[in-house]
């Protein structure tokens, strides 16, 4: 695969990111257009499109509004949804993912430190007491009592 | 605003002035009808090199120029059988680039007014 070839794909696979119904109806005409520019005006052509996808979800297009299908993406501007409540929704999520990998982090969480561990083997004077395996974690218990 | 709305909220669309980019396609297309990349091609000629159009904006601002039905487009038959899709100027879209044009004339105008005065005072 050469560079133009590889552009190209890069290019088709950016058109992916628009809306749906916006991409149905202008992705092929914009990819005709990447394929007439010159290797000069790729850089533009990316940074302009780039730009333009993100203004197409934020703000629609009469395309997206007059096309809209059944369980069809809706941009943002058209979601009954604030733009203020995704962004709740985005901090709450990112604290909630945030919250468990920590928590998975310390789980099984460490026995605390500057209280006794059991090593000793129970004598048979101690066999009423229950059995303590080795290396568990005893709360409140010293080897003396 | 973004910069490639042709639309003010509160008033009819013909009124509103138009985005350097809207302007432009509107322009290209009044001279000849052209596909997607002729359009890119042309505002670059008629603007001397200085406004350079990538694909999202024109295809954006085609999106809503269309709609306001003051560009249309048609399929274009090739020599080797394939279809090109072509934009040309509606009479609608004929009757907002004039009174745009006009609206840029007034503006020029108080500009030379005020830049004359200020040229006599010396400043």
């Amino acid at each position: 695969m050469n560079t133009r070839q590889y552009v190209l794909s890069t290019y088709r696979l950016m058109l992916q990111l628009y809306p749906p119904t916006f991409r149905r109806r202008f992705a092929a005409q914009m990819l005709e257009v990447a394929e007439a520019a010159e290797p000069a005006e790729w850089p533009l052509i990316f940074g302009d499109t780039s730009v333009a996808i993100v203004r197409c979800w934020i703000e629609g297009s009469p395309s997206t509004a007059a096309l809209a299908e059944p369980n069809a993406y809706l941009p943002v501007g058209a979601s009954s949804l604030p733009a203020f409540g995704f962004l709740q929704g985005l901090i709450l999520s990112t604290v909630i993912i945030l919250a468990l990998l920590y928590t998975g982090y310390r789980w099984p969480p460490p026995c605390p430190a500057k209280r006794p561990i059991v090593t000793e083997i129970v004598g048979p004077s101690q066999a009423s007491l229950p059995a303590i395996a080795p290396r568990e974690c005893v709360v409140g218990r010293s080897p003396g009592q | 605003m973004s910069s490639y709305d042709i639309s003010l909220p509160d008033m009819e669309a013909e009124d509103r002035p138009l985005s350097s980019a809207a302007l432009h396609i509107l322009l290209a297309l009044a001279e000849s009808n052209l596909h997607g990349y002729g359009i890119m091609q042309a505002v670059k000629r008629q603007s001397g090199g200085q406004y350079k159009l990538g694909p999202g904006t024109l295809y954006a601002n085609l999106d809503r120029l269309l709609a306001n039905g003051w560009v249309g487009e048609s399929e274009r038959q090739l020599k080797h059988g394939d279809t090109r899709r072509e934009y040309h100027l509606t009479a609608n879209g004929e009757r907002v680039l004039r009174h745009e044009i006009r609206r840029l004339r007034q503006v020029v105008d108080v500009a030379r007014t005020r830049l004359g005065k200020l040229d006599d005072r010396g400043v």
